[in-house]
């Protein structure tokens, strides 16, 4: 039987891919015009962690900013890339991604609502209300992602199975609706140049500037997401075939759903709560696991973590290599990237598609 | 007289309804005991799909009821349900990319225990379901790469493997070649002397009519005749369920049935 060698390869692609994410890791911290040596790094990383002497006060606020880059790249990248492979599990159906299919732009237009809360109401609600903040878009994110995840379901699934075509269409329709409230946001708060410039920056990703919370907040999400893997993982598999055949197996179908949904939105969210709107990272990632060979959704699930990783930060490190700090927004750049690569995917299976 | 312990399967009154068009079912009761195989006839549309699906837990009827050893079904969660009733759909919606024997591996996802992953016995009632089916031969291809006629027989080979009681399959040998559709009503029989119950849907009256215990015709969604196959399959009844053209003949215990030439 082929689990042994397929799970034996699995765990060679995982081990690769880890040792690939710590490598980035390290290129990402020393990656930058600030100059700092291999041994000055280590004492500012070590003393992030309360080990030894801090550096002069500058030096280590780069040293800070740059590991809470990597890990935020890393953190989103993984939930966006574990999102996409549960969300494709869910729907049957592997062009489905959080992006495409609304799930980020409604996490996104969750944050917004929260940062115009925080951002704009929050002097006249008093300060003890603007603490609530960081927790606050995080919060608004999830329930934008969950509520946008569960209209798409309800309108795009007949049966439990989403064609490709009502999926795409309601995701079209999804997207247009999150833009409008997006847009109507952006205009009403223009008066308030700052909040407004925050929820634009929103969209178009952010990974500089990051702070221990949006790491842990990317984290946490990805973490108890990450937890719901053992529960979905052969009941994504056996959902291939049709969701009345995974009942008949003996599949609870409905905590399935509920489970994957509640767990996609909470990654996808957390991810846009961290770093703004990414796209693409959720789509790509799986596709290119199942190039590799990982069709299992055993493998599937638990690989998209370092896999998802090891892309956001890789695009990260490599545009800062090639453009310089900060020329690109991790959103664009996806877009750029993705965009293209989406269309790869549809010429590959231009024969498949004629027939939908 | 069979004790009444040894009823396995029990639908009483099913009413089904889906809003549009007649009712598919309509006042449907049937019951079967371990060591009987029911076939389930009619003609397209008449409800037997909608029936096998009720007696298989997919699909809760409007009123009535279905239960297993005295336990409603309703009641059983999923994964209990799986470990009783074995179901064998008429074709997949959709057809995974998947190994033929991780897909038979998938009958016994509700033996296996979550954190532990498939054991001995699970590998092993695996490869005696492939034997059995005849699709041995097939484990390494995948399940998409494989005629409709052999994915018949995995399909069939799954069901085996997850070692349910209770069998309920829904037209078998719609894409057979007729010696496949011999093994396929064979293997069916040999599940049933082996003591579990077989519910059957099919328009293979000949075949049928040498392995069925008991048959049921439907029509209309309603029980147009039951009993025993020789009792139900007579010329009057079958002009009255498949119209005039055909013409019928017993032999062996059996019967022949071939398209009557009209002039």
């Amino acid at each position: 039987m082929s689990s042994p060698t397929q799970l034996r390869r699995a765990w060679l692609w995982g081990a690769a891919l880890c040792a690939a994410l710590l490598l980035l890791l390290a290129r990402s911290a020393a990656l930058g015009p600030a100059g700092l040596r291999g041994a000055e790094l280590a004492r500012g990383m070590l003393a992030i962690f309360g080990i030894g002497e801090p550096l002069e006060a500058h030096r280590q606020a780069i040293v800070e900013l740059r590991l809470w880059r990597g890990l935020c790249a890393s953190g989103v990248g993984a939930a966006l890339a574990l999102s996409g492979a549960m969300v494709q599990g869910m729907f049957r159906n592997p062009l489905a991604s959080p992006s495409l299919i609304g799930v980020t732009g409604g996490a996104s237009l969750g944050a917004a609502l929260g940062f115009l809360l925080v951002g704009g109401a929050a002097p006249a609600l008093g300060a003890s209300f603007a603490k609530l903040g960081p927790f606050l878009v995080p919060v608004f994110a999830f329930v934008g992602a969950a509520a946008t995840t569960a209209v798409v379901a309800s309108v795009a699934a007949i049966h439990g199975r989403a064609s490709v075509t009502s999926l795409l269409l309601v995701g079209i329709a999804v997207n247009l609706c999150v833009a409008g409230l997006f847009a109507a946001i952006q205009y009403l708060t223009l008066a308030e140049w700052e909040v407004s410039k925050a929820i634009l920056a929103w969209t178009f990703g952010a990974l500089d500037d990051r702070s221990g919370a949006h790491v842990a907040t990317v984290w946490i999400g990805l973490v108890l997401s990450a937890l719901a893997c053992p529960f979905l993982a052969r009941e994504l598999d056996l959902f291939r075939s049709g969701e009345e055949d995974a009942a008949a197996l003996g599949v609870d179908t409905v905590r399935v759903k509920w489970l994957a949904l509640v767990a996609s939105s909470l990654a996808a969210s957390a991810a846009v709560a961290a770093a703004g709107q990414i796209g693409f990272v959720g789509l790509v990632v799986p596709h290119l696991l199942r190039l590799l060979g990982a069709g299992s959704y055993r493998v599937l699930l638990w690989l998209s973590l370092p896999a998802g990783a090891v892309f956001l930060l890789g695009a990260d490190v490599l545009q800062r290599t090639l453009l310089g700090d900060g020329v690109l927004q991790p959103g664009v750049m996806m877009s750029l990237v993705g965009g293209p690569f989406f269309l790869f995917l549809l010429l590959r299976q231009r024969r498949d598609i004629a027939t939908w | 007289m069979v004790s009444q312990s040894a009823t396995r399967l029990e639908c009483s009154e099913l009413l089904v309804d889906y809003g549009a068009g007649p009712r598919a079912l309509e006042g449907v009761s049937l019951s079967l005991r371990a060591g009987e195989l029911c076939s389930v006839l009619g003609p397209n549309g008449s409800g037997k799909s909608t029936l096998l699906r009720c007696m298989a837990g997919l699909l809760r009827a409007n009123s009535g009821a279905v239960s297993v050893d005295g336990e409603p079904l309703s009641k059983l969660s999923p994964r209990q349900r799986a470990l009783r009733i074995a179901y064998v759909p008429q074709y997949l919606p959709a057809v995974p990319d998947v190994r033929v024997d991780d897909f038979v591996l998938g009958g016994r996802y509700a033996h296996i225990e979550r954190w532990r992953g498939p054991r001995v016995e699970d590998r092993r009632a695996v490869e005696q379901a492939l034997e059995q089916c005849d699709v041995g031969g097939l484990r390494e291809r995948s399940l998409a790469g494989i005629s409709g006629g052999q994915r018949q027989r995995v399909l069939i080979a799954r069901a085996a493997a997850q070692s349910a009681p209770i069998l309920v399959v829904d037209e078998p040998t719609a894409s057979l070649d007729p010696a496949h559709q011999v093994a396929v009503f064979r293997l069916l029989s040999e599940l049933r002397s082996a003591g579990r119950a077989v519910v059957v849907a099919t328009h293979e009256l000949g075949l049928a009519s040498r392995v069925s215990t008991s048959m049921l015709v439907l029509l209309a969604g309603r029980v147009h005749a039951r009993g025993a196959p020789l009792e139900v399959l007579t010329p009057s009844i079958l002009r009255e369920v498949y119209g005039p053209d055909l013409h019928i003949e017993s032999r062996d215990g059996g019967v022949i049935v071939a398209p009557w030439a009209r002039s």
